[in-house]
């Protein structure tokens, strides 16, 4: 079963070689290999991962859904989570993922979390409300 | 307000005119003068100023309310290791410069309610009344309420953060906010322009009588006291 995680996924799967997140990351996106959905036990630097949390109730016609995604980045400098997360933002922001919704981000910026355990790797957040009809 | 046509005064008036008797300018012969003698203005302003003052603290009373139903949701899924981040918890009201706390968090999952009386005073030239709800924990230079909140992802870090017990997670504030601010925006509705605002009015409204310049004057007073207390759950 799809949810609009995949629909998200799927979309920035599509996004060519110079657009600005592919840009930021040095990569295209792919699902697997720097793509994620729900989680991630990846050990390989840079990679983003797309995570449900709940979102409000769906609408009473139960057609329509709001939930709430985070994308969560995981990259080897600030400079490039940073870069990474504020592309995802202006891309995605009233984003229509190719008519399957509308998508909001709900930060400007994105949301530093520190360094991962071993100082590894940088990890940033932003997240994001979507408005679909039920898939 | 009452606004009187003075027939009495009329009547003597024209008796005066047709005696000669009539002091100052004369009107012309033929003419009738008419008087109006309007009083309640200084009651209808009174009660308009209270108005302002009931609508502020009711909404403020409203306001308080949200957050502090959003704070008693909050509070029982924000992890829980020492139990500081629990009791960092803050619902507090801001308008103009005067902040007042609503409800803080407690170690057990529960909430202290501020029970107090909303001041009136402060309110009286709030040009808005703003809601917080707030967490805020540090600890070795590391933002923990920001991390316990927006840190999805169990895997990577190689242990399962300690604060996280079944039933407690991230996302402990957006999550009950985004889950229920439907339904406190129709209380909000309810309660600031509908049905709720015409109860709690009405609790509030008194007939009143009194003589003013030799007329009687009902009028309706608003009477409260500043006793829009908060109860902490809509």
């Amino acid at each position: 079963m799809s949810t609009i995680c995949n629909v998200v996924a799927s979309y920035l799967e599509t996004l060519s070689a110079t657009q600005a997140i592919c840009d930021a990351l040095g990569d295209t996106l792919t699902f697997g290999t720097n793509l994620f959905i729900g989680g991630s036990e990846a050990t390989e630097t840079n990679i983003i991962t797309i995570i449900p949390y709940g979102g409000s109730p769906p609408e009473i016609d139960n057609k329509r859904q709001n939930p709430s995604i985070q994308i969560e980045s995981k990259t080897s400098s600030r400079h490039t989570g940073l870069n990474l997360q504020q592309a995802l933002i202006n891309t995605l922001h009233m984003n229509e993922l190719n008519g399957n919704g509308k998508i909001r981000a709900n930060q400007s910026m994105p949301i530093p979390l520190g360094v991962e355990l071993g100082g590894r790797r940088m990890i940033y957040v932003s997240n994001y409300n979507i408005k679909h009809v039920k898939i | 307000m009452a606004m009187k046509f003075d027939v009495d005064r009329l009547v003597q008036r024209a008796l005066k005119l047709r005696a000669g008797r009539l002091e100052g300018p004369q009107p012309e012969e033929g003419n009738i003068g008419v008087s109006f003698t309007t009083i309640g203005i200084d009651e209808t302003k009174m009660e308009l100023d209270k108005l302002g003052d009931f609508i502020s603290s009711n909404t403020a009373r409203v306001v308080a309310n949200i957050i502090g139903d959003l704070l008693a949701r909050s509070v029982p899924r924000t992890p829980i290791d020492t139990g500081e981040l629990r009791e960092s918890g803050r619902a507090f009201l801001q308008f103009g410069h005067t902040f007042i706390d609503v409800a803080k968090g407690k170690k057990d999952g529960s909430v202290t309610l501020n029970t107090a009386r909303l001041p009136k005073s402060g309110l009286k030239n709030a040009r808005f009344i703003r809601g917080n709800v707030s967490f805020t924990r540090e600890s070795n230079g590391k933002d923990i309420a920001v991390f316990t909140h927006e840190y999805l992802n169990p895997y990577g870090s190689g242990t399962s953060p300690k604060a996280r017990t079944p039933g407690t997670g991230p996302k402990y504030l957006e999550n009950p906010w985004n889950e229920n601010k439907e339904s406190y925006l129709e209380y909000a509705r309810r309660e600031i322009a509908g049905k709720g605002m015409e109860t709690i009015m009405q609790k509030y409204l008194h007939k009143r009588t009194k003589r003013v310049k030799g007329f009687t004057l009902n009028y309706t007073e608003l009477a409260f006291g500043g006793d829009l207390v908060y109860r902490g759950k809509i």
